[in-house]
Parts: C-alpha cells; structure tokens; sequence
C-alpha cells in the first residue's frame, strides 16, 4: 500500500506537470490556431535559466528563488513569447498547415541550438527541489516532498485561473475571438495582435512553469531529454482536443499515473528488459492511442485559394533535362573536390532520397508525416538484418517473406495505379516474382541465416524498401483516418517511439512468422550494441566501398531516377487524384473517392522510398548509430529544411537534404578554418561558427514565413529569364567562363576555394544580367501608357515608341519643352 | 416501395444545443427539379451535407432509390449516382479546368468501383461531352483558381455530371453569376434534367427556383414551412413572414 501511495503521488506531480505544460499549449493554440511545437523547448529554455541563476558560479548565479521565480516565469518567459508572436508567428497568416506546423518545429530546434550553445560542455547541472530534496510531509508511510506539493497546487491554481481567464474576462474572450475571425475583432474595436501577443506569452509563461517544476524530478538538466519531457504534455494537450482545459487536465493527470504505475509495475523496466524503455515511450503511445480514439473533425476542404503557396508541376521533358544536368554537374564536380566533400554531397543526395518520400506525401497528397527518419532508420535497419548483418536467424523462409511483402505491396499500390482485376493481378504477380529472385540470387533460400557480407546486395535495398513499406502502411492503417495536425502529432508520436523502442533496444527478438519454418523464424537483436555496421553496395563489378566519386554518383542517378518517377507520377491520375484529396477532401468523397485507399497507398509508397534512402543513407556513411543519424531530432531538421526548399518540389528535396547535410558544416568548417588562420579575430569566426552549426537550420525554417512555396523555387524562378532568346549570349558566356574556371581546378592551376570563389558569382551574376537584359527590351513593350510620369520617366525612346504606336509623326516642338523643363 | 430517387425522412441535425434542422422529411421524384429555399441559417446546407454523407444526422433516415444510404460513407453515396456541388466553392485549385472534370472521371475509375476501367478515347470524349453542355470548352486550360466565380460553379457541376448522377444536388449553383448567365444557367439544369437526372436544388436566386423547379420545399429556422409548386410556394403565408419578416397584409 505504501508503494502504491509513493508511486501514485510521483505520477500525481508529474501528471500535474503535464497539466500545466498542455494547458499552455493549449491556451496558444486556442487564441493563435497555431500549435507551438516549440513550447516544450521553451520549458527547457527557461528551466535552463531559472537554474543559472540560482545555482551557478558563473554569470548570475545565487539570486534568491522568488527573484529568480519572478525573472523568469513573468520577465522572461512572456517576453520570449511576446518576441515569438511579434517576430515569427504573426507572418504565418493565410499559409498552409505544413508552414504552420514547420515554423514553430524551426523555433524549438533555435531553442535547442541557443540552450546548447549557451549551456556547453558537460557539466553537470543539477537544479534542486524547492525547499530542498530532505522538506516533506506524509500520509501513513509515504512521503510527499514539498516540491510535488507545489506541483500539485499550482497545477490546480493555474488551471482555475486559465480557465476564469478565458471564458469570464474580456481579455479572454477576445484571445479567443481573434481566432475565428481577427477582421471581426478589429471592426468591434478589439486589437487582434495584442490578444496574440497576451496568449503568446501566457503559454509561454505555463512553459516555464513547467520547465522550472520539472527539471529538479529529472536530476539533472539536459536539453534533449527535458525538452522532449515536456512534448509529453502533447498527449494531455489533445486529451482535452486542444479546447477543454478541464480535459486536458485530465489527460495529464493520466500520463503521469500511467507512467508511475508502469514503473511500480515494471520495476522501472527491469521486469521486461525490452520493455524497458517504455517508461519513457508511454505518453507517446498515450497520444498516438488518444489520437485514433479521438471523433474525428468531418471533412472540409482545405481552402487552397486563400494560401500563399502555389507548387507548378514540371514537365517530364524539363525534369530528364535537369536529371542529366545534375548528375553532369556531379560528375565534373567529383574530379574537382576532395573526399571529404564527396563525402558529403553523397550524405546530401542521401537525405535528398529521403526527402523525396515527403514531396510524395507531403508535397502532393497533402499528409503531413513528422517521422521520415524513423522510416529510413527501419530501411536501414532491415538493409542491415536480411542483407549484410550476422544477426539475423532468417530459416529458410526469408525469401519466402520478402515474396510475401512484395505481394502485400503490389495490392496496396498497384490499384492506385489504374490496375484491377486480371491486370492487377498479373502486375503483383511479376513483382513477388521480381523479388523472390532478386533475394534468391543474393542471399539463397538454404540457409540457415544469412551471412554476413562485406558489400549491401540490391536485394538489400529493394528487400528494405519493402519492409519499411510494410511499417508504413502498418502505421498508416490506423492513422490514415487523421488529417493535419493531428495525423502529424500521430507520426511524431511513432518517431519518438521507433527512437526509444527500437534504436535502444537492446534485447534479441523471436518472431513466429506463420506457415514459415520452425517455431522462431526469426530472432532478431534490432540494434546490436548501439550501432550497426553497413557496408557500402557492391554490384555490377562496381565496388562503391571504395570510390566515393562512384558512390557520389550513383546515388546521384538514383536521385534523378526516383524524381523522373515522382514527376510522371504527379502528372498521371493518381497525381491529380493525390492533388485534388489535398485541396478538397470534402469535394473528393462526394465523387465516390476511397480516400482512406489512397492515403494507405500512398504511404506505403512513400514508405518505400524512405526506407529505400535510409538503406543507402546508412550504407554511405557506413555506421549507424542509436544517436545519428535517424533521430526524431534530425528527422524534424529535414523535414523543416525540405518545406524550406519547398516541399511541393523535387528541388524542394534536393535543397533540404544538401543544405542539411552540407551547408551548414561547411559554413562552419569555413568559420573555422578563418578562426585558425586569423587568431586575432577567433572570437568573432568562433561565433559565426556556432552560429552557423547550431542556429542554422532552425533560421532557416523561421524565415520559411516569407516565403512558404519555398527558396527552392525561388532560385529556379531567377533562372527562368536566362530561357528566353536574348539571354542566351548570357547563359553561353556564363557557362563557358564556369566552365573554363573547372578545368583549371581540374589541371590544378588553383584550388578548390578559388574554384567556388570565381564560379558561384558568375552563376548567381546571370540571372541578375539576363534580368537586366530583358527588362531593357520590355521596357518599351510592358510600360503602361497611363503610368508614365508616375511609375517611370518619358524617354525619348518611350515617346517614339507611342508615336510609332499611335502612327503619329514624331512632334519636335513638344520635345523641345520637355528638354526645357528639365 | 415509392418511386422517389431520394427521400429524407424526419431528419434532425443537432451541433451541441443548437438545432440545425428539425424533424425534417422531404423527397425528390425521378426526372424532376426540386427546389429548397429558405433564409440564411435555414439549414440548407446542412441538410445537404447530410444527405451527401458529410455530416451523421442526430435523428431520421435517408433513402436513395428505396435504398436505406444514412450510414453510408460519401464516397459510397457517391458511387450510388449522388452528385453534389458547394455553396462554398470546392474545386482542385492545383489543377486546370480540364483536370477537375478528368479527375474525377478518373475517380470513378479508381479500383474500378463505379464502373469498369474506361480507356483513354473515353475520357477525352466524356470529357469533351461534359465541356460542351457546361460552355466551359473556352476555359479548358485555364487553372481553376484564375476562372470567374460563376465558370467555377459550372465546373463544380461538370465536375459532378460527367460521374453521369441519378440525382444532383446543387447548392446555390447560380450565386456568382449575372443575369444572363442565370438564365442560360435555368436552361441548362432542365436539359440536364430531361436526360434524366434528378435535381435538388438549394438556391437564393428566386427567380431561378421559381422558373426551373417542379416542387418547391421552404425551410426556416430548420424546419420546412411549406412545400408546392412555385406558384403555391409563392403565395404562402409562412414563407412570405419567413422571407420579409412580417404577415401578409
């Protein structure tokens, strides 16, 4: 009884941690529509600084708890929400839900890169209990501590209060009125933007509280770990469907029971050791249950007309074109740049594989999926166990299974494709035939496991594009009755599960695969010791273990061929009926469409290619581990830095997974390198270093706001003018001194840098000189007769122009005056 | 056993404490235009939204074809021969003109449910069909956010015509357009309608109603106040108080 009443008042505090962390979000998400992924870094921001100030030597430091309490609940944290409102949310006005959702993904990965910046080094810091750890109280034999106290009647306090605020105040009731409609609210007198600013920092006040009540329970701060504590409170905040306090709550008060009472039950996970980390994963599988629980909102459509992002669709003449262009671009760059730059444009097509699977998904069905990396990390996962890794007791049935998984997901996609009846059935026919000889030529089908290899077979790839097909639809069959926030909440929910159950899972798994082999026909240890060893592939008498150019260059071709295939898909009637789902659900079901058939499909789909990118990800960079590189963590950066590059764009992917793998190492290795080189000036280039490494990414994803068809596009757009006939002179000379400028990298007259010093002004020069170009043919042509004098100044040309237009003879008298006026 | 193509029977809708329609019962006969008017906030829509499976009624049942269709999914209902348009346009905005009407063509072959798998020859010609009745073959190309409300509302119905419906039901089609085009508009609902489709119609235009409809129903406040002939319907008392707020003198 005692550990009954000890556990249930730990899960009571913490529940009312959760409580008070979701009815912040929910507060922000009621009075702004937006759901602040950032406010669980916000917490660990704040609990970060409430602990500088009371507890380290440094700056700071030793301030009194109510002072410290003071400065950071009400001077810092509304001041941080206030910013955020002020700065980054206000712009996000008439933009997608996939910009909405991505901008405050881009606040928290800042939160993360400013906490890890501020907060170096691994010294500890561990925050104390208020009142110390030793001042409790007890009820029989158990004792409650005067900090879960606190918690306790805060939680109570704040919900109270939030609730009175909303529904009894005028402030309140405006907070929510502006979210229905902020034009009504300005016409009766209401200010929209200070009631977004008052709830923006109300939730980020609730944030702090939390932060600052739970980092002492966690005993000891650490940036990841308590931010993802607080994103916990996602499930209470959707207990209460992001609109009932009293609910959500609640729904908090569960999670922290529910958790407590697990590790009552589980002797903290030593019972079932692989179950152990499920004390940590259980909100998560709270949300993703409450979530497909949860009634569902009815169809609407989407409103496309009223969004600021447009996506055109290429045609396949151009996408072939820009194909081959790319992988020329990549092999004349190859015999220029060093190993080590191979090395991460390679990473960077990898991502952009990847990347490619949330173009399909996101990109043109409009499904927001915030688990791409988990995808790829089963890929890489399943490359590992049934092509190249030791592990594995596959029977003799493992060719069996993946003919299985083929068919499986010939009847899940094919349909999708027009293919019914006798048709469908030849088309999945063929493929499991595919397969099944594919995995008998490389791996057999008599032995007993397979061996471990020294080079990834293509049955590898194709075996993980099929397993990871299977996942993806396993968790969209589920899932797929959700829709926006709540399908990207759902996935996050698997992401954060596959990172906890899967890549620290520890303990060898025995599967019974029916009318297959024995009793355990399969004994799988997923994450062997914290990381798995993949080696590069090894086909058509081509080793890309050992020339990275080769490798480079083939997931290059594999790029092209995937977005060739992603284009005429788009443009074929699965991609319009994937177009016309994401403008109008609501339009789509009254023609008789089975969205939930095509959502299924789509996600298998793109499951497939995730897990086909995550295969060839892991396989380049050789090592996998639990930490790097499919994390919940780096998933959210790529899929932030795809929208960036425009996720309705093959370039959108390109953009997103170079800029992620690249980019922002290079900056700063490029800081770096001037940080050694000018020591006077180190502190600066030390700055723009971390700037550039910790901050980068999620600048990125802020300045989204401006521009939410994407940067990607964009540089497109600039290029576009070079198509037309007078810039071709332009293009020409531009290409050739480009050109010119490689071939004297390739016969060694300079170096790299010099390279990327004189090509890159010279491609960013021709848009600029084809713009001018063109706009001084036009001017005459475009200029509209009634702005002259207004928007631009009579010339002559302009006047012969009108006469010659006007079939008037020029008239020299008025030329003349005109020449005396000025 | 009754001949309607669709009957509504005692259909309550309720969103919380409010009523949105109450206890209403209606029906559509075969080859006929059935019109339903009503102020603002009538339930109109709502109703629609119901018998188009977007919405579960709180109360009462519908009937497609003598077929009970209440707890049928839309896309279900939609495969029956229920087309629908929006008062609130509803077009693929992605995609042109000639993409909305192919799209949903290309729907209906889907899994091959509606109807076997069509051939390309038979798209381009049922496409081209739908594009002349409609006039909207001028347009074709065009991307449909950058086409007048009134054209858009035309490819809402091409949109639904060319699925070849039992029944259309048309939510305020003619809102958008001009005087001529109503008219031209009324023309081509009763040809569409002498080949064969049903037609239930919720529209302000009282002119149109009342030109076009065989049978008139009035909704107000979520409950029909009066049904007849547009004739009837227009000296009745309740739909005069309903419409100008005040008793016939």
């Amino acid at each position: 009884m005692t550990e009954f009443l000890t556990f249930t008042v730990v899960g009571l505090a913490t529940g009312a941690i959760y409580s008070i962390a979701s009815a912040g979000l929910v507060v922000t998400y009621t009075t702004s529509g937006i759901f602040n992924f950032a406010h669980g870094a916000i917490g660990m921001f704040s609990a970060f600084l409430y602990w500088q100030l009371r507890w380290d030597e440094g700056w700071g430091g030793f301030w009194p708890a109510p002072i410290a309490l003071v400065f950071v609940l009400f001077i810092a944290a509304p001041i941080i929400g206030i910013l955020l409102q002020l700065i980054v949310m206000r712009g996000l006005e008439g933009t997608s839900e996939t910009t909405k959702l991505v901008i405050p993904i881009a606040v928290m990965l800042a939160f993360i890169g400013i906490t890890n910046w501020v907060w170096q080094g691994a010294e500890q810091r561990i925050p104390k209990p208020f009142f110390g750890r030793n001042a409790k109280w007890s009820i029989g034999d158990a004792y409650i501590t005067w900090h879960q106290t606190i918690i306790v009647i805060a939680a109570i306090g704040l919900a109270i209060a939030l609730r009175f605020l909303l529904f009894n105040t005028k402030i309140g009731v405006t907070m929510r009125a502006v979210v229905d409609n902020p034009e009504l609210v300005e016409l009766n007198g209401g200010r929209p933007n200070r009631s977004a600013m008052q709830s923006w920092a109300i939730g980020s006040i609730m944030a702090a509280i939390a932060g600052v009540l739970i980092s002492p329970l966690l005993g000891g701060l650490g940036v990841l770990a308590l931010t993802l504590l607080v994103v916990n409170a996602y499930a209470a905040a959707i207990f209460g469907r992001l609109k009932n306090l009293p609910l959500t709550f609640i729904g908090g008060l569960v999670i922290g029971l529910s958790v407590s009472y697990w590790n009552w039950i589980s002797k903290t996970g030593q019972k079932w050791p692989w179950l152990s980390e499920l004390r940590t994963t259980l909100p998560i599988v709270i949300l993703f249950c409450v979530l497909l629980l949860l009634p569902q909102d009815r169809l609407r459509g989407n409103r496309p007309e009223s969004l600021r992002e447009q996506f055109r669709v290429p045609s396949i003449r151009a996408t072939i074109l820009w194909s081959f262009a790319l992988v020329s671009i990549i092999s004349g760059l190859s015999l220029i740049i060093s190993s080590k730059w191979e090395a991460l444009l390679t990473r960077g097509l990898t991502m952009a594989i990847i990347g490619l699977s949330m173009v399909l998904l996101t990109g043109y069905a409009g499904e927001l999926n915030l688990a791409p990396l988990a995808f790829a990390g089963i890929g890489a996962i399943a490359a590992f166990q049934f092509d190249v890794g030791s592990t594995v007791e596959t029977g003799p049935g493992f060719a069996t299974l993946a003919t299985l998984l083929a068919v499986g997901f010939g009847f899940l996609v094919f349909p999708a494709f027009g293919l019914v009846k006798r048709r469908l059935f030849i088309a999945v026919t063929a493929f499991s035939l595919f397969v099944f000889i594919l995995v008998v030529f490389f791996d057999g089908t008599t032995g007993t496991g397979i061996a471990s290899r020294e080079s990834m077979s293509l049955s590898g790839l194709v075996v993980a594009a099929l397993i990871t097909a299977s996942v993806g639809a396993t968790v969209a069959l589920p899932a797929i009755r959700l829709r926006g926030l709540y399908l990207a909440l759902a996935t996050f929910a698997f992401a954060i599960f596959v990172d906890k159950m899967v890549y620290k899972q520890r303990e060898t798994l025995t599967f019974d695969i029916p009318l297959i082999g024995d009793s355990e026909d399969l004994s799988i240890n997923l994450f062997n010791n914290g990381a798995l060893n993949i080696p590069r592939p090894k086909f058509w008498g081509i080793d890309f273990g050992e020339k990275q150019w080769a490798m480079l260059i083939f997931v290059s071709i594999i790029f092209c061929c995937i977005s060739v295939a992603l284009i005429q898909l788009r443009k074929s009637s699965y991609g319009r009926q994937l177009t016309a789902m994401k403008d109008s659900p609501a339009a789509c079901a009254t023609l008789g469409m089975n969205m939930r058939r095509l959502k299924l499909s789509v996600f298998t789909l793109a499951a497939a290619i995730a897990g086909f990118g995550g295969a060839l990800h892991a396989s380049n960079l050789r090592t996998i581990q639990e930490d790097y590189p499919f994390t919940i963590w780096e998933g959210l950066a790529l899929f932030m830095l795809t929208v960036v590059g425009g996720i309705g764009y093959i370039s959108g992917a390109l953009f997103g997974g170079i800029i992620y793998a690249c980019a922002f190492i290079v900056m700063g290795d490029f800081w770096g390198k001037l940080a050694e080189d000018w020591r006077s000036f180190d502190w600066l280039f030390t700055f723009l270093q971390d700037f550039f490494l910790l901050l980068g990414p999620a600048l990125a994803g802020i300045g989204l706001g401006r521009n939410p068809s994407g940067v990607a596009s964009q540089i497109f757009d600039g290029f576009r003018i070079l198509r037309k006939r007078e810039n071709k002179g332009i293009i020409g000379i531009g290409s050739l001194l480009i050109a010119f400028s490689w071939f004297l990298r390739v016969i060694d007259v300079y170096n790299g840098w010099i390279f990327i010093m004189t090509s890159l002004p010279i491609l960013f020069l021709m848009p600029l000189l084809g713009d001018a170009n063109t706009r001084d043919r036009d001017q005459s042509k475009d200029k509209s007769i009634e702005m002259a004098g207004i928007d631009f100044q009579f010339s002559d040309e302009f006047i012969s122009f009108i006469d010659k237009e006007l079939s008037i003879p020029s008239n020299p008298m008025w030329k003349e005056s005109r020449n005396n006026d000025e | 056993m009754t001949n309607d193509v669709l009957a509504v029977d005692n259909i309550s809708v309720q969103f919380g404490g409010h009523i949105a329609v109450n206890d209403v019962s209606l029906s559509v006969k075969p080859g006929t235009i059935t019109g339903l008017i009503g102020p603002n906030g009538a339930g109109k829509t709502t109703l629609f939204n119901v018998i188009s499976g977007l919405l579960t009624p709180t109360d009462g049942s519908v009937h497609f074809m003598d077929q009970d269709i209440t707890s049928l999914a839309p896309h279900k209902r939609a495969r029956l021969g229920i087309g629908r348009t929006f008062q609130r346009l509803e077009l693929f905005n992605s995609l042109s003109v000639i993409d909305n009407i192919r799209v949903s063509i290309e729907i209906s072959n889907q899994w091959g449910h509606i109807r076997p798998y069509q051939d390309e020859p038979f798209t381009k010609a049922e496409i081209s069909r739908v594009l002349d009745i409609t006039g909207l073959d001028s347009v074709r190309n065009t991307m449909a956010t950058e086409i007048p409300t009134g054209q858009a509302r035309l490819v809402e119905l091409a949109r639904a015509l060319i699925l070849q419906p039992k029944i259309l039901l048309l939510d305020e089609p003619a809102s958008g357009q001009n005087d001529q085009e109503t008219e031209t508009f009324g023309l081509l609902l009763r040809k569409i309608c002498e080949s064969g489709v049903s037609i239930f119609l919720v529209e302000h235009d009282m002119a149109l109603v009342m030109n076009t409809c065989d049978e008139v129903n009035v909704l107000d406040f979520g409950s029909i106040i009066a049904k007849g002939t547009p004739t009837e319907i227009q000296e009745h008392e309740l739909v005069i108080e309903a419409y100008l707020g005040a008793k016939k003198q």
